[in-house]
This record gives structure tokens, C-alpha cells and sequence, in this order.
């Protein structure tokens, strides 16, 4: 096989996983984020956060984010993800045991971490130097 | 652990179609950019290898990056003297009719030692018999003698010999190589009638024959001496 064909296709191919990556991680922080902001929306003035609501809407953080865990982990360490699904689970027993403020401090570190993470997934300047 | 062996085994294949691509120079003597290259390449390939929590795409995509960057490279110090001076240098003279020429063995933070040591490996012992040496790009010293000191050729002799031709591997290992019967005007029944007339039954018990030009054959049976054949044919090989 020709090789300037070679280095073409080789070329489309990192061009293409970089595309990807910024896609799969924008995609993901993107909905982890809308989802706990919107679970932030529902418990701002309450203290009740063991309501079948909330438990649902963080079952659903959960599902989501331990879909878009695996696909991350094609693309970055796990262990530099490992902290927002710690934050998550603990989201899930704060809100069986209805501890409010300790689930509206991980909430916090949940959407944190949604904004933050970009730093070091994807296509980040600040990452380069 | 198995995580662990395919990624080994994904890297070495990634490895070795690397190096294919880089091309037979990265196996040779190396240009500066291509000695930094391989540095850097056998660290990358550890990183998935050593780490399993890293993805192996961060070993994978910074080594096909660096392919590309050397092809783009190669292709730009092909195409331009000055880019190519930029990145390997030029050849400097060390060594020339008068004498070891100081400032460039300053320039190049060469000692003598070295110097000398480098003029040795090329086979000669001492400065009298050097009428120029280079430093290359690649860090080699080429040497090239004084008249009186060179090696006697056929020509100073006034030998008259006939042109040698480059053999062609027939049968390697007890098989065929079909590639290079192409490059013969003989058949593969040409060949195993050489077989037969020599008491070979089957190929599988030849380790190697070759052929050239002129039709000498160099046939070894595995576990036999060697033999040679020669048929005084005329052009049996293709290639100019």
C-alpha cells in the first residue's frame, strides 16, 4: 500500500478519535450537568430529598453518567474520573437517609466537576502547557 | 493480567507497523529528528503497557502522531536543502590536506580522542594515511585515504575481471520464493529438474539455492555442503 496513503488515512484517523473525543465529552458533561442542575432546581428550598422524585431523578444521574463513564474511559484515565461517580453514590445514600446537606454538597461537587472536567478531556489549551 | 497481555501484544504490532512505515533508515544510522523520534517512541509504548487505568489510545495516538510528524518531516527535508540543514545539519570536513581542522572539531565539541577514535573505526590507524575525514549528519566519520594508502583495486593491478551479478534466493527454508522467480527467465520445472539431477526428491529438503546471472547455482541441502553449479546461461536475471 502506498505510504502517503497510509500517512492520509492515519491522518483522518487522529483527526477523527479527536473529533470524537470532544464530541463523547461534551455530549457527557453536558447532560451530567443538566441533570444535576436540575436536581439542584427541585431541592433548593427543601429539606425532603428522600422523595421518590429525587431518589429517581439521581438514579438517573447515575444510569446516565455510568453510560457516558464507559465511554470516557476510552479516552481518559479513569482515575482522573473516578471522583464524580464517588459523588454520585454518595448523592444516592444521602438521599435514602435524607442527609440534605450533605446530598446538596455533593450535588455541588457534582456540577463542579460537570464544568470542570473539560479541563483535561477533550480539546483544552489550558491541558497543553 | 490479560489486560495487560493484550495491550503488550497490541503494542508491539503497533510497534513494528511504526517502524515499518518509518522506513529501513530508522534501523540504519539515524538523523538527529530520527534518534528523537525512537527515543521518545520506546517511552510511549510503555504507557499503556505499565498503567492499566491509562487508555491505550494515550499510547497509541501520540505514537501514530509522531509517525505522521516524521513522514511530514522526511517529506520537507526531501523537498528542501534548507529545511533539511535546519534539521540534520550539514556534513563538516575535520580532516583535510593539511591537517585536523580545529575550529570545526570545536564547532562539533569533538575532541581529538574522538576524533581519532572514530578515524580507527574506519580502518585507519593512524592521520598519515587520511587525506579527508567528515563528520556526517548522522554523527558517522567517512574517511577517505591518500592515494598511496588506499586499497589496491583490479584496476591498479590492470586485472581485467568480469562483472559479478547479484544472486537471486530461489528456495529458501525448503520453499519456494515466489516473488523472485519472477525476477528469473527460468520456471519453477527448470528448478526442480535441478533438484532431481542432483538427488534432491523433494524442496522441502533444500535450505537454499540461488541463482545468478550467468547461471551459477548455489545449492545447499539442510544438513549437506554446499555445491555449485554452473550452467554458463546468459541473462537469466531481469533486473538491469
Amino acid at each position: 500500500m502506498n505510504r502517503n496513503f497510509l500517512m492520509l488515512i492515519l491522518l483522518i484517523f487522529l483527526i477523527g478519535i479527536c473529533a470524537l473525543e470532544q464530541i463523547s465529552v461534551s455530549k457527557a458533561l453536558g447532560t451530567i450537568n443538566s441533570l444535576a442542575v436540575q436536581i439542584q432546581t427541585s431541592v433548593q428550598n427543601s429539606t425532603q430529598i428522600n422523595t421518590p422524585d429525587v431518589q429517581q431523578q439521581v438514579e438517573n444521574l447515575n444510569t446516565t453518567w455510568n453510560h457516558y463513564e464507559n465511554i470516557l474511559c476510552f479516552f481518559s484515565n479513569h482515575k482522573d474520573m473516578k471522583e464524580m461517580g464517588i459523588e454520585i453514590q454518595r448523592m444516592i445514600i444521602y438521599s435514602a437517609t435524607n442527609q440534605h446537606e450533605e446530598f446538596k454538597a455533593s450535588l455541588c461537587l457534582v456540577i463542579l466537576y460537570s464544568e470542570t472536567f473539560d479541563h483535561f478531556m477533550g480539546i483544552s489549551f489550558q491541558n497543553i502547557f | 493480567m490479560i489486560t495487560i497481555i493484550i495491550r503488550a501484544i497490541l503494542v508491539y504490532v503497533l510497534l513494528l507497523f511504526v517502524f515499518r512505515l518509518m522506513g529501513k533508515r530508522q534501523l540504519a544510522q539515524m538523523q538527529p529528528f530520527e534518534f528523537v523520534l525512537t527515543l521518545i517512541i520506546a517511552d510511549l509504548a510503555t504507557i499503556p503497557m505499565a498503567e492499566i487505568s491509562v487508555p491505550a489510545l494515550h499510547g497509541i495516538v501520540p505514537l501514530l502522531t509522531l509517525v505522521l510528524m516524521h513522514f511530514i518531516i522526511t517529506i520537507l527535508a526531501t523537498k528542501s536543502q534548507k529545511f533539511s540543514k535546519i534539521i540534520s545539519g550539514k556534513p563538516i570536513i575535520v580532516v583535510n590536506s593539511k591537517g585536523i581542522d580545529y575550529t570545526a572539531l570545536k564547532t562539533l565539541n569533538i575532541s581529538v580522542s574522538d576524533l581519532l577514535e572514530a578515524v580507527r573505526s574506519s580502518g585507519y590507524f593512524s592521520l598519515e594515511e587520511v587525506l579527508y575525514a567528515i563528520v556526517e549528519t548522522n554523527g558517522t566519520v567517512t574517511v577517505m585515504p591518500k592515494a598511496q594508502k588506499s586499497p589496491v583495486s583490479n584496476e591498479d593491478l590492470k586485472i581485467e575481471k568480469q562483472e559479478s551479478s547479484l544472486p537471486v534466493m530461489i528456495i529458501e527454508d525448503g520453499k519456494y520464493n515466489t516473488d523472485n522467480l519472477k525476477v528469473v527467465t527460468k520456471t519453477k520445472e527448470f528448478f526442480d529438474d535441478i533438484l532431481k539431477t542432483n538427488n534432491i526428491k523433494k524442496v522441502s529438503d533444500v535450505l537454499i539455492l540461488t541463482i545468478d546471472n550467468t547461471g551459477s547455482i548455489y545449492l545447499q541441502k539442510k544438513d549437506a555442503p554446499s555445491k555449485v553449479i554452473n550452467l554458463n546461461l546468459d541473462k537469466v536475471c531481469k533486473y538491469e
